[in-house]
């Protein structure tokens, strides 16, 4: 408001100093003195005008504003006369920043930001061992029952349900929760009511099937209309009744999705999904959460869950099992962790990444910071006279700190300006990489205050950091020290960059750590993304076909998959099809033990294998070779002798001294009849690519349950391929949609999203450490040369050779940079330990990648050394002398 | 003319509230009062005025307002506040009992101690 004020409060003083002369002039000539003495008499009285003008300006408190204001508009001047300099800084600073904001955004999203329930600080998630979050649903009952430290307790799915859209069917994201799903999390519909404990019965509530949606599907299908209430829709084959629409922004309780239906867990008795499941204790789908009692400590509610752990273990023992796994389930201990900010699979996945490179985006804003205090700092030093001057015309110390502050907050504030700018996109983009088809990450993204404060707080830290200290530098010699100095800049101007030269280590040592973890990963990205996994992952598409509700099973099972893939076959452009239960590097999939008929003394590690159901061409299909022995063909039916497939490392395993083929073998918890070997395949990885390659078996779709994806070699456009297969299925199964339709080489690349993350990441953040150590050591050369433009000159006079004087300039920078990479290797050694178990195939201490980051950086401080050399070496000694 | 003694430091801002105490007064009318009860014995640099009334103003001890001084001028007049009102009579307080003390020090004489 002063500020505004500015101008009357001037005319108002001007108006009332002027009275006071007038009057005082107008007393004296009615004493009888002259006009003009009496005006000359008032002005000698009444003292300095102006000065006294600035003392009521000061007393009034303006004086701080019109300073302020002076500072801001000499640096914006200062900046515009040195468009390089404000430019280098403000960029270096906004990439640092902005980093910053988007890896903290991600974590803030994923990890930190409290789920928008009430009172998330009271929800608590639960584990059912010591590190499984999920539950089945007998023991989430045991635990609702047997507790006494919960006011409320919900267990909930994520799926995703089929909902009829026009001709074709649409998954739809989903949750299916417990009774105690809303009442726990206490958020109200935004119409309508949400389901209650009484909806969630095996048989249905008293209003029959219920759901409640989404807002979003809430306008999307139904135009936001009331009448929505009572209205019925489709979800898998069950027609059920909508209830009420829940506000926009409430995702219940998994991070990163956005469910639009939510269902009584018990409707999934009549909806398919797990309907087998809710009374299998070997089913463990559930995430359960509990909102505490008021006054219950965490501590109290652990004791509470550790003291019922036995008995409900008890109660939901699976019958007649082994007493060796009766003794391990047994010994699971409940326990219980915070869930303010709700549970998301990816947690697990990303946590270490994000931490990892939440420390290195640190460390290159640290850069950014050193980088511009080095910027400032050599201003500081080429306005040396400037400042000398001023305080010798009376300016305050405090008065210049304050301007040269004023100028760094100013390249902050526009640096974290340009930050946040950079950070809507960067964080976009980091959500694409950890997203997939499958599992698509819906976070809300709009910064937060949280985040937009963390951008403050670092930029006003780096303002005050990279501030300060050239200021204070500047005015500590007073106006005297300065001026008598310039006599003897040489000798004096050493000190000065001393501290740019140990800034300049600091850069290059971090730069060393940030390029070494940029190699690091960088490496295990590529290593992971060029490995062969045992099949020939290109011009290999997946075809995920979801199951009608109700499911088609059995015979007819058979048949359908065995037309689709003999007709896929003849679609142009295919060369191969199969049958697959599994996708591989899906990180899910079935294994069982298997016992090695005729023999007893393989433990159960070596017996176990992953298995996967599989049609005819198998190994054209996939790209495996066959080893020994023949793989499957028309002839394995159902009806047929039961076989199965080995891969080289069973085979070796079970049957080192050879004879796999026509030996059998027995599933142990999954097969009732022995299969007979046929065949041995090449290896392939089967979860993941970071596994060690597993023993695998593959079972012909005919003879089990599981199917599910057609997979398909193709060598035209995928374009037309996949339309005529959408129309094959249309026709064979009408009930049937696409869950989703993958190329091997994406599911590999959503498979590898953590790692991609960490790699392009930790790649930029070095990258851009090289380029601002590039800028800060050229700075610094740049200002050598300046400021011995002199010395250079009178030593080339002298006869100095080109060779002494590269020397005179970069010596100095020399031993920083030598010592700089002497610390970064040591602590890179120190530290890489801590990354070992995100790398794959290479060593924390990988002395190549160590070597590599390394020589780049040399390269680089030899590239930005160039230019000041160069000009150093071209100097005319005579212009040089006349310089000075 | 009577002998002159300078302002002591600190003690301006008294004596303009002393001044606006005894009814509402323009910048120079403040002059000219603390004059006259100083009898023409105090010096006062006149540009030091104005700094004073508004670090006074600004801290709410008097406040302002525009008006007509007795010639028809348009002039800026000061009033005593509230608050102004309490702090003249603390600073009077403690000055009386300041200069007692003083006095009494220096007015003390040998056979007294």
């Amino acid at each position: 408001m002063r500020i505004f004020r500015r101008k009357q409060f001037e005319s108002d003083m001007d108006a009332e100093l002027r009275f006071h002369i007038t009057a005082y002039v107008d007393d004296l000539v009615r004493t009888g003195v002259p006009r003009a003495e009496a005006e000359r008499r008032s002005r000698l009285e009444f003292g300095a005008l102006e000065a006294a003008k600035d003392e009521c300006r000061q007393a009034w408190g303006l004086q701080r504003i019109d300073e302020f204001r002076a500072d801001l508009r000499l640096t914006v001047r200062t900046l515009r006369q040195n468009p390089g300099f404000a430019a280098i800084a403000i960029v270096s600073l906004a990439l640092g920043i902005g980093a910053n904001t988007a890896v903290f955004s991600l974590m803030d999203a994923l990890l930190i930001r409290p789920l928008p329930v009430a009172h998330p600080e009271q929800l608590a998630l639960l584990r059912s061992d010591t590190d499984r979050r999920s539950f089945n649903y007998p023991l989430f009952r045991q635990v609702q029952d047997r507790n006494e430290v919960f006011s409320n307790m919900f267990a909930s799915t994520y799926r995703e349900v089929q909902v009829p859209d026009g001709a074709d069917m649409l998954l739809t994201p989903a949750v299916y929760g417990s009774g105690e799903y809303f009442r726990s999390l206490g958020v109200a519909p935004v119409i309508g009511r949400t389901f209650g404990s009484d909806d969630d019965r095996p048989g249905g509530g008293a209003s029959g099937p219920v759901v409640v949606i989404s807002s979003g599907l809430w306008s999307r299908k139904y135009g936001s209309s009331p009448a929505v209430i009572g209205r019925t829709m489709v979800i898998n084959s069950v027609v059920v009744t909508i209830v009420g629409v829940m506000p926009p922004g409430f995702f219940g309780v998994e991070v990163g999705t956005a469910p639009d239906i939510w269902l009584p867990l018990n409707l999934a008795r009549q909806t398919g999904d797990n309907a087998s499941c809710l009374d299998n204790p070997d089913c463990w789908f559930l995430t359960v959460m509990g909102r505490l009692r008021p006054g219950v400590s965490w501590e109290k509610a652990a004791s509470n869950l550790r003291v019922i752990s036995l008995p409900s273990m008890e109660a939901t023992l699976r019958p007649r099992m082994r007493e060796d796994r009766k003794a391990k389930a047994l010994a699971r201990v409940l326990g219980v962790e915070s869930g303010r900010s709700g549970y998301t699979g990816l947690r697990n996945r990303v946590k270490n990444p994000l931490n990892v490179l939440m420390a290195l985006v640190a460390l290159v804003l640290l850069i950014a910071c050193a980088n511009m205090a080095n910027l400032l700092t050599a201003r500081a030093s080429a306005r040396w006279r400037e400042v000398g001057m001023r305080l010798a015309l009376g300016a305050g110390r405090g008065r210049l700190v304050r301007q040269f502050l004023t100028e760094s907050l100013v390249l902050s504030a526009a640096g974290s300006a340009g930050g946040l700018l950079f950070s809507f996109w960067s964080t976009r983009v980091l959500i694409g990489v950890l997203s997939t088809a499958d599992n698509p990450l819906r976070l809300d993204l709009n910064p937060d205050g949280r985040v937009i404060l963390f951008t403050a707080a670092a930029a006003t830290a780096g303002g005050i950091l990279f501030g300060t200290w050239p200021a204070l530098r500047a005015t500590r010699q007073g106006a005297a020290g300065i001026l008598k100095e310039h006599t003897h800049q040489l000798r004096a101007s050493h000190r000065h960059s001393g501290l740019g030269r140990l800034l300049l280590a600091v850069q290059i040592a971090l730069s060393v750590v940030l390029l070494a973890a940029a190699g690091l990963f960088a490496g295990t990205l590529a290593r992971l993304a060029t490995l062969h996994p045992g099949f020939d992952p290109d011009h290999l598409t997946i075809v995920w076909v979801l199951n009608s509700r109700p499911p088609v099973i059995g015979p007819a099972a058979v048949n359908l998959f065995g037309r689709l893939m003999e007709r896929a076959r003849a679609i142009p452009g295919v060369q191969s099809a199969t049958v697959l239960s599994t996708t591989p590097l899906t990180g899910g999939g079935w294994d069982d033990i298997f016992a090695i008929l005729g023999r007893s003394d393989l433990s159960e590690n070596q017996r176990e294998a992953d298995i996967n159901t599989i049609g005819t061409s198998f190994t054209k299909t996939m790209g495996i070779p066959l080893l020994e022995g023949r793989e499957f063909d028309a002839a394995d039916t159902a009806q047929s002798e039961p076989v199965i497939l080995i891969s080289e490392n069973a085979a070796r395993r079970w049957f080192p001294s050879g004879g796999a083929i026509g030996a059998r073998i027995r599933a142990e918890s999954s097969g009732r009849e022995p299969r007979r070997i046929v065949g041995v395949v090449g290896n392939t990885k089967y979860l993941n690519l970071r596994e060690a390659l597993p023993n695998t078996v593959y079972i012909p779709y005919t003879q089990t349950t599981q199917k599910g994806y057609v997979a398909l070699r193709t060598a035209a456009p995928l374009g037309s391929t996949l339309a005529a297969f959408r129309r094959i299925l249309r026709e064979e199964a009408p009930t049937m949609p696409v869950g989703s339709i993958k190329t091997m080489r994406q599911q590999i690349d959503e498979s590898l999203s953590s790692e991609r993350l960490t790699a392009y990441i930790s790649v930029f953040i070095g990258v851009l450490a090289l380029l601002l150590t590039c800028v800060g050591l050229y700075g610094i050369l740049a200002y050598n040369v300046t400021r011995r433009t002199g010395e250079i000159g009178i030593r080339m006079a002298l006869g100095a050779q080109r060779r002494s004087v590269i020397w005179l300039v970069v010596k100095e920078a020399m031993a920083h940079t030598i010592a700089g990479l002497a610390a970064g290797i040591a602590a890179v050694l120190a530290t890489s330990h801590i990354v070992r178990a995100m790398l794959y195939n290479v060593q924390p201490n990988d002395p190549f990648t160590m070597a590599a980051a390394v020589a780049l950086l040399i390269l680089v401080c030899a590239a930005a050394a160039w230019l000041p050399v160069r000009r150093a070496t071209r100097l005319h000694p005579i212009e040089a002398l006349r310089e000075e | 003319m009577p002998p002159q003694v300078d302002l002591l430091q600190g003690t301006l801002d008294m004596l303009i509230l002393k001044a606006v105490s005894l009814g509402g007064l323009h910048g120079y009318g403040v002059l000219l009062r603390i004059q006259q009860l100083a009898g023409g014995r105090l010096q006062i640099q006149q540009g030091s005025l104005y700094p004073a009334l508004y670090r006074l103003e600004r801290k709410g001890l008097i406040a302002s307002e525009w008006g007509e001084s007795d010639n028809h001028r348009k002039a800026k007049f000061y009033s005593l506040t509230p608050a102004g009102r309490r702090q003249l009579k603390a600073e009077t307080d403690s000055w009386n009992r300041f200069s007692a003390v003083i006095a009494g020090v220096l007015g003390a004489v040998a056979e007294e101690l």
